[in-house]
């Protein structure tokens, strides 16, 4: 944090305080942030305590309402920004069709059951030795890139390959569908 | 304001009546003489108060930076706080057995 985030905190005090302890303040702050003595939480409580004690009781409702409206008014503008603006991560589910043999070693597979990797499932799987449909999550998100869903599900082939060259599957065929995980979320 | 001082008030103007100090020094003081660690926010929102009541005062800049000293008035609030709070403490350690020391 620097002297300008330290400086625009200042704006929550009155303005007589930031008149005439505003510099003492600000340079009292910046040298415990340098220090180490200072964190960022605790400098943003100590400046909302600081800026509350200042006020007399009257003037303290007033700033604990208008603290309240900017919080509302920042969660607002985010919620909307959050609908606008494409996902910053996706979530990739990988279909696989495989057909295990009586050769795969017992408890190598590494997916099968619908969820991530699971030794266990595996070796019920393999016992089977059946040609099974499996649906495996795999639990891997990346950053998008322009270009929406398919770029972000393209970046997760090589974390669902490596799964999948780990469980030694016959004819894997697998199907990438990218979900924006904060989609996911809001429709749970 | 010297009918009822807060504790943080009660603990800028303990450490005050040690003389006069800085604001980097208070924090300090405080933290050594009763474990609390103000920030500085709420130091210069204490001090802010406590000037404006008259009970403390700036004394000239050293180096960019005020002193600040307890006034005649802030030593009586002190005084008179402090006895108050003396005499809850030693009825409420009385009453859950516990002797004052």
């Amino acid at each position: 944090m620097s002297t300008r985030w330290t400086r625009a905190l200042l704006r929550l005090y009155p303005r007589r305080v930031r008149e005439r302890y505003g510099s003492e303040l600000t340079e009292l702050q910046d040298e415990l942030r340098a220090r180490g003595e200072l964190s960022r939480i605790r400098l943003l409580r100590d400046v909302i305590v600081g800026a509350l004690v200042s006020r007399t009781k009257r003037q303290r409702a007033a700033f604990i309402a208008g603290l309240v409206g900017a919080a509302l008014l920042t969660a607002a503008a985010l919620g909307e920004w959050n609908q606008t603006t494409p996902a910053a991560r996706y979530q990739s589910v990988a279909v696989l069709v495989a057909q295990a043999t009586p050769t795969t070693p017992r408890g190598s597979v590494c997916f099968v059951g619908g969820t991530q990797c699971s030794v266990s499932d595996c070796t019920v799987f393999i016992a089977n030795a059946a040609t099974v449909a499996q649906t495996a999550t795999v639990a891997t998100t990346a950053t998008a890139t322009p270009g929406g869903a398919t770029t972000g599900a393209r970046r997760h082939r090589p974390a669902a390959a490596a799964c999948i060259s780990h469980a030694r599957v016959v004819s894997p065929h697998i199907v990438f569908v990218a979900t924006p995980v904060s989609r996911a979320r809001r429709r749970r | 304001m010297a009918a009822d001082l807060s504790q943080r008030a009660i603990l800028v103007l303990t450490s005050l009546a040690g003389g006069p100090k800085h604001g980097y020094a208070l924090l300090k003081d405080v933290e050594q003489f009763a474990g609390v660690t103000l920030g500085p926010g709420t130091l210069y929102g204490v001090l802010a108060r406590l000037e404006d009541a008259g009970l403390v005062q700036a004394l000239a800049a050293e180096d960019r930076r005020h002193p600040y000293r307890i006034t005649p008035s802030g030593t009586a609030a002190l005084g008179e706080q402090l006895t108050r709070d003396e005499r809850v403490a030693r009825v409420g350690l009385a009453r859950i057995g516990m002797q004052p020391t």
